[in-house]
């Protein structure tokens, strides 16, 4: 049956118009409010416009922020979510520190010893002149004192053939030597900083079916955090294998410790792609893992109850979208980086939250003053803190769809996309596409005229 | 003037009904030859009383951008302070001409600007005007007469009033012209713009119609534009060429193209032999080379595709009309100019003829008005397009066409104004960003009253510009001027500038100072927001602290927005 032509025409019209009027509207709002984050963009304004009032709440010491970018085909990019930063916030809520000197900011950490100096994990997309005419990357460490902007080269090492940025976590083991995840080549090496000497190795590939976790090799186990622990009275390497959903334990002999592993490859219900698992001992009532539990949009905690890991404590809100950093702190609150929400958060022992940091896509933060990551906090157990679950979701149809997403899925497209495009522009840029083509392809049915493609070559059988 | 009907054409159209000539202008029905009506030369004023709306139209669109600037930038956008030095220097030699601008960089930087505009505002500092003040509402100025001439170009070549007031509309609200024009450097760049549209409008009539006072006009608009800024000199040149290559390659066309060329030469002559005389012909041969240079078009148009707009309206000519000359002036402004503002000004007289082109082919304007026509005939009025003409006629006769490319260009004229105003709000506004405000102001002021007229200064931030200017101090690093030593010391002395704007050490200023010569006396170090070449920056004083933990430095003065900080042990010298 044919289709009655008016009514279609304007049907399709309408969509398309409405679809168009959409994202254009949403546009031009994010443009007029500078609201490109989620949440309020007070922080992201005064990051821009070098405003020195305080931007965030007081806290009684400085609070550290390391941010990502979204930005995928160039370095960097004007938008808030696209500006790789390490950014400090003064006790006073004032920024105190605003450093983008380079492509990416990763993992950051205090330096023993100082009250503002920090070492941080950065990349830098090189010129392809830089590296015989090749795409490469330098990852690096540096050390910055905050109060007066020194910065130190610590150790740094080239990537060829990749642009994309691959130590996100260092962990320093003492005054020389470095644990470094190293995502390229799938493995943790401990380094001399110094002379630059590799003085131990763990190659993922020892112990893992190349099978397993992401595809191999490029982007096969996403290593992206390390930490030099002490279990069963013995020295060890904690490694988190993001795509693998597992933290593994290794001794110092190169074996795994199975019976301390946490996760299982695609066993979602545990631990989904975590980053910043953050080890808890037992003097501190531990054992436990903090971890930040990714795309299961959730902190989570796991104790150890006869050998096993057993969650023992569950954080999330209706905002928080791939946490990728989760801190004990001395007082026993949980600092927490969301980065697709947008923000560091401070948990107190009750759940509530009760400091707040407005910054586009954060990776991982620290309290100065408070030690390395969870080293000054206790375990959920031990101070009984209770579980947070989120308000119930979005119950609208739209909400209801977009929870049908894969979290994965939802994620991926949500690190892409600028952050004026919400739910509502997603679909219309969906309904836009559809109805066009939809449009075209009727106009052109409905047309007198054909057009024909026709090779000026005809191939033809002797 | 010659009456109401006076278009600016010559006497051979004088013989045209007055009344059918108005309605082809106006609604650019006359031009059935593929190239522009003759509208004449410029033997008398080009425009009468009937340009009057289209060209308020976009006037109006000027008045409304320039508002907004000015009531959004107390201070000027963008640098001028050394062209006011410049003219403090005419000014302080009796306007001879000055061979060297002292407090840009340690050396100052030879003086080779073409020197017209720089006599101008010398002249008005000799009257006593602000500086700030001058400029600020000086370039304005420039930028609201240059939409006249590109207003009566495009009326002319598209044989359409309307057209003219597309293309005034265009070049009004043209956020790449805006800011170029508008902001400080417009002392000279807008007025540039002037002199050479209107070289160009007097060229198209010189080689079109071979009309002697168009030549002359030419000859002098030219000269103007040699004295004024190469780039927009050249813009010029390549223009009159592609004239007489692509629409004439007569001899006479020649003559007249070359009498305009040698003429406004040798008007110049005078100032390229004493500059010549000075600093030898290598002066002009090495700034060539800093700002993009001919061809530098393609960098830019790589970097932002957007330029390649310019080309629709010119590609639609060429395929509808088979009108070679927009396409390939655009293509040269597009490709030969880094520039972006040369393609768009082309771009908007393309797209003005374009329009009334597309207009006439879709015969909307023919149908509008039988259908005035018929609502007139039967007396309903039963249209509401018929009504409301009707109510806004009264005795006069409107073109329902007219009144609706008129409307059109109204709302695009608020729109553009709207867009710009958006724009010059935003915290990092892109378009007119201010070097300049009360607290770099009192800074420069402290300077020029409390350190020795021989301090040296490192000023971080777009403030540097103005510095020297404002502070009569000098400024061992900036870029300013520094083209007329050569691409060499150019780029050296950039790279600097952007590298110490950046510092948020000690020993990044030292470092950085150090690559292009001593350290300096002083360093200005704004706080807060700051721009460093128009891109807004911010500091959280991380570099004031690094100062302040100096044992070589010490605060010498201090306010809301900069904090300058001296060198110890150097009260002696400094």
């Amino acid at each position: 049956m044919a289709l009655p032509k008016e009514p279609v025409r304007a049907a399709l019209a309408l969509v398309v118009v409405c679809s168009a009027l959409t994202l254009v509207v949403g546009y031009a709002d994010a443009q007029r409010t500078s609201d490109r984050i989620t949440g309020d963009p007070g922080v992201e304004d005064a990051l821009r416009t070098g405003d020195r009032s305080p931007v965030v709440a007081s806290r009684n010491a400085t609070t550290v922020v390391a941010t990502d970018s979204n930005a995928v085909v160039s370095d960097d990019g004007a938008a808030p979510r696209a500006q790789a930063e390490l950014v400090a916030f003064g006790p006073d809520g004032r920024i105190y520190y605003h450093g983008n000197e380079h492509t990416r900011y990763w993992d950051v950490d205090p330096v023993d010893g100082t009250e503002a100096t920090v070492e941080f994990v950065y990349a830098d997309h090189l010129d392809p002149a830089d590296c015989d005419g090749a795409v490469c990357t330098e990852s690096g460490v540096e050390r910055v004192n905050l109060t007066t902007g020194k910065r130190t080269a610590v150790f740094s090492r080239i990537t060829p053939g990749e642009h994309s940025t691959r130590w996100h976590d260092v962990d320093r083991i003492d005054d020389r030597r470095l644990l470094v995840a190293d995502i390229a080549r799938d493995r943790v090496f401990v380094v001399d900083a110094p002379t630059g000497r590799v003085v131990w190795e763990w190659d993922a590939q020892s112990t893992f079916d190349v099978a397993s976790g992401g595809p191999y090799p490029d982007d096969w186990t996403h290593l992206n955090d390390v930490e030099y622990v002490e279990v069963d009275g013995r020295e060890a390497v904690m490694v988190s294998l993001r795509n693998q959903d597992q933290v593994v334990f290794v001794g110092l002999d190169g074996r795994l410790l199975e019976e301390w592993t946490l996760g299982a490859d695609d066993d979602h219900d545990v631990l989904y792609e975590q980053h910043n698992p953050d080890f808890v001992p037992a003097e501190r009532g531990g054992p436990a893992l903090l971890v930040a539990d990714s795309e299961n949009r959730r902190v989570v905690e796991y104790g150890r109850d006869d050998g096993e890991w057993v969650r023992t404590w569950t954080w999330t809100d209706a905002r928080l979208q791939w946490p990728r950093d989760a801190d004990r702190l001395p007082n026993g609150h949980t600092l927490v980086t969301d980065s697709n929400g947008d923000r560091v958060i401070e948990l107190d022992r009750e759940g509530d939250v009760v400091w707040t940091a407005p910054i586009g896509f954060p990776y991982e933060a620290e309290r100065l003053g408070t030690g390395d990551e969870s080293a000054g906090g206790e375990s959920a157990r031990a101070l009984g803190l209770p579980d947070r679950h989120a308000a119930p979701g979005d119950d609208s149809a739209l909400g209801r769809v977009l929870s049908a997403i894969p979290p994965a899925v939802r994620n991926g497209v949500w690190y892409l996309l600028p952050r004026w495009v919400g739910g509502g522009e997603v679909l219309a840029l969906l309904a836009l596409l559809v109805g066009g083509l939809a449009w075209a392809v009727l106009e052109y049915r409905w047309a007198e005229r054909t057009v024909e493609l026709r090779s000026p070559l005809r191939v033809m059988r002797r | 003037m010659t009456g109401g009907d006076s278009t600016g054409r010559g006497p051979a159209a004088g013989a045209d009904d007055a009344a059918t000539r108005t309605r082809e202008l106006e609604t650019g029905t006359r031009d059935r030859t593929g190239v522009g009506v003759d509208c004449g030369a410029v033997d008398r004023l080009p425009f009468g009383r009937r340009d009057a709306p289209w060209l308020g139209i976009g006037v109006a669109a000027g008045a409304l951008v320039v508002a907004v600037y000015l009531a959004t930038n107390p201070y000027p956008a963008y640098g001028g302070g050394l062209y006011l030095d410049i003219a403090a220097e005419i000014l302080a030699r009796g306007y001879a001409l000055p061979a060297r601008i002292p407090g840009y960089t340690a050396d100052g930087i030879p003086f080779a600007y073409p020197p017209l505009q720089f006599y101008l505002l010398a002249v008005l500092l000799d009257v006593g005007a602000d500086p700030i003040a001058v400029a600020r509402i000086l370039p304005p100025i420039g930028m609201l007469a240059g939409v006249v001439p590109v207003y009566l170009l495009a009326r002319d070549y598209a044989g359409s009033r309307p057209a003219g007031g597309i293309a005034s509309v265009a070049v009004a609200v043209n956020p790449q012209l805006v800011e170029w024009h508008v902001s400080a450097g417009g002392m000279v760049r807008a007025f540039a713009f002037l002199y050479a549209m209107t070289a160009i409008y007097a060229g198209y009539h010189a080689v079109d119609d071979g009309s002697r006072r168009s030549v002359v006009v030419g000859v002098v608009a030219f000269a103007a534009t040699l004295l004024t800024h190469p780039t927009y000199a050249l813009f010029v040149v390549v223009t009159y060429l592609l004239l007489w290559t692509v629409r004439d390659r007569s001899a006479p066309g020649f003559a007249r193209g070359a009498v305009v060329g040698v003429g406004g030469v040798a008007i110049a002559l005078p100032w390229l032999a004493a500059t010549v005389t000075t600093h030898g012909v290598e002066v002009f041969v090495g700034a060539a080379g800093t700002h993009g240079g001919l061809g530098g078009g393609l960098a830019s148009v790589a970097a932002s595709p957007l330029t390649l707009a310019a080309l629709v309206p010119a590609g639609y000519l060429l395929v509808a009309r088979r009108d070679w000359f927009v396409a390939v002036w655009t293509a040269a402004a597009t490709f030969l100019f880094s520039q972006p503002r040369f393609a768009y000004a082309v771009g908007s007289v393309a797209l003005a003829a374009a329009a009334v082109d597309a207009a006439r082919r879709s015969g909307v304007p023919a149908r509008l008005r039988e259908r005035d026509r018929r609502s007139d005939g039967d007396g309903e009025g039963s249209r509401t397009w018929g009504r409301l003409l009707a109510r806004v006629r009264g005795s006069r006769a409107v073109d329902p066409a007219a009144a609706l490319a008129a409307l059109c260009l109204v709302a695009v004229a608020a729109g553009g104004g709207a867009y710009l105003a958006h724009e010059m709000t935003l915290p990092t506004d892109p378009s007119t960003p201010e070097f300049l405000d009360g607290e770099a102001v009192d800074a420069m002021a402290w300077a020029a009253a409390g350190t020795p007229g021989d301090a040296t200064f490192v000023v971080l931030g777009d403030a540097a510009e103005w510095f020297p200017a404002l502070s009569g101090r000098t400024i061992l690093i900036g870029p300013w001027g520094v083209e007329w030593e050569g691409a060499e010391q150019y780029d050296a002395q950039l790279a600097a500038f952007e590298d110490v704007s950046s510092c948020s050490s000690v020993d990044c200023v030292e470092s950085t100072a150090a690559t292009v010569g001593d350290l300096p006396d002083y360093v200005y170090v704004p706080k807060g927001g700051y721009t460093v070449r128009g891109t807004v920056r911010a500091s959280f004083g991380t570099l004031e602290r690094s100062f302040e933990h100096a044992p070589d430095w010490e605060r010498a003065y201090e306010n809301d927005g900069v904090v300058v900080y001296q060198r110890s042990g150097d009260e002696g010298t400094a």
